[in-house]
């Protein structure tokens, strides 16, 4: 069966059981990006985040033993969770998301998207940090509310309420210009 | 059901179709609500339309990619050539040990009988230990990139009935089953093309054969890693295929080739952000 049929948990076996190295390449560039981004948004800059990145990834490799049921992606965003806290709590200041974090397309510069774009982007910033790591879950890094739950070490519907809460707040937040812009 | 309930679940996509019907209904019956779900929707679909744009360092992600697969690698491999060595290491304990029986009983039945037999001479007793075949061997010459020297391993193992002693050369007494498998690993990976593998083989072979004084084999097998390496920009392997050749270089007493090659290994370790502890050290000693 070809790599890339298998599941992330099947994948994981082989690198974990016959260190295959062709199914952990699959499984890398699976994530690979959702990881940096996460860790990007989390940490502010390049720099930080490729430390933290390789560290997790070492990480993961390391400690595969360990890892034998539930969800991969879990485990990988609960490990890269982590180190991002961990490199947080080790900082004086907070640092806030910046133009080297989010690029937008120069060409979109006049449109309303862009300016819709520009808005969601402040109010995101603007989020309580539970709600905003539970929105960017679902939807930067694209994982079902039950890897969320997992990750963040809270119940299912907890999680789904977090992600509500956000749009809800980034909906109020927006309100003005989405009635400005219709 | 709350309005909040109910457009949470519509936008989650959960709602069944009463709900549905009711969520319509509010919506008609309250204008701010209805308000309130557009907006909703409308970032729902920024949401969903645009993740922020990473300028993923593409680069960084393979290395690290390459790094950890050929840990992967480099495990699985060592892990069978230890699943090798074990295997022969046990046929030559299970082999040793029916050598002792059978000896220890034909003593026995030696001792038994009306004169006295002398004990087998030492040499009988060897050549009926472990079952190993007569082995000559010769390795296969290497085509690409560097051409390893045909080695001959020879151990002959005389028929257990005869008087002759055995002949083992000392510097080729045991075949060496590790540098075979090494060597068999680098050429199939070779043959592939599979640098990540063939960087990692062939900076093992340069060690061994460096460390086992063969410092033409040593050089060209590191060369080669340094080529691998660089083809699939595995850093590690770079970086330690020079400290390797400064090493080598260091050996001969090419003081100059050292300096160079330490200097190389710490240029491209910095460069990866890579720990040259070791090939700094190295390169003051040197100089000192």
């Amino acid at each position: 069966m070809p790599y890339t049929l298998l599941t992330d948990e099947e994948l994981f076996a082989m690198v974990r059981d016959q260190g295959d190295d062709q199914a952990f390449r699959t499984l890398f560039k699976r994530y690979d990006k959702r990881v940096y981004a996460y860790c990007l948004r989390a940490l502010g800059s390049h720099d930080d985040a490729q430390d933290v990145f390789q560290t997790i990834q070492l990480t993961v490799f390391d400690k595969r033993a360990s890892f034998h049921d539930g969800s991969f992606a879990a485990w990988l965003f609960t490990i890269s969770r982590n180190f991002c806290l961990k490199t947080l709590r080790g900082r004086k200041h907070t640092v806030e998301i910046t133009d080297e974090v989010i690029t937008v397309e120069p060409e979109e510069t006049h449109s309303s998207d862009f300016l819709l774009r520009q808005a969601l982007h402040t109010a995101i910033s603007r989020l309580p940090d539970e709600f905003r790591e539970a929105l960017s879950m679902k939807y930067f890094d694209d994982l079902p509310y039950e890897d969320i739950a997992a990750t963040l070490d809270i119940t299912v519907a907890l999680a789904k309420v977090r992600v509500f809460r956000a749009k809800k707040l980034i909906q109020q937040s927006m309100s003005t210009i989405i009635d400005e812009l219709r | 059901m709350t309005n909040h309930e109910l457009l949470a679940g519509f936008l989650d996509r959960s709602l069944s179709e009463d709900q549905l019907l009711e969520l319509e209904a509010r919506q008609v019956a309250d204008p701010a609500f209805a308000q309130e779900v557009k907006e909703m929707l409308t970032v729902e679909r920024l949401l969903q339309q645009d993740p922020p744009r990473v300028a993923y360092p593409v680069g960084f992600l393979s290395t690290i990619e390459s790094n950890i697969a050929a840990k992967i690698a480099v495990g699985a491999a060592s892990g069978g050539l230890l699943g090798f060595l074990v295997h022969n290491v046990w046929t030559w304990v299970v082999g040793g040990t029916a050598a002792v029986a059978i000896s220890g009983g034909a003593i026995y039945l030696a001792t038994q009988q009306d004169e006295p037999a002398p004990a087998p001479p030492i040499e009988q007793r060897i050549q009926s230990a472990p079952s190993q075949p007569s082995v000559e061997q010769t390795l296969p010459e290497q085509s690409t990139p560097a051409a390893v020297a045909p080695t001959t391993t020879r151990v002959s193992t005389p028929a257990a009935t005869t008087d002759r002693a055995i002949t083992i050369d000392a510097k080729t007494t045991a075949p060496d089953p590790v540098l075979k498998q090494l060597v068999a690993e680098y050429e199939q990976s070779n043959a592939t093309s599979d640098h990540v593998r063939s960087a990692q083989y062939a900076l093992l072979l340069g060690r061994r054969f460096r460390a086992d004084g063969n410092a033409t084999e040593a050089r060209s097998y590191l060369e080669s890693a340094v080529r691998h390496a660089q083809a699939v920009r595995l850093a590690d392997y770079e970086m330690d295929a020079h400290g390797e050749l400064g090493l080598l270089a260091k050996s001969r007493g090419d003081i100059g080739g050292a300096v160079r090659s330490f200097e190389q290994a710490i240029t491209v370790g910095r460069a990866q952000k890579r720990n040259v502890v070791r090939w700094s050290q190295e390169l003051e000693a040197i100089q000192q």
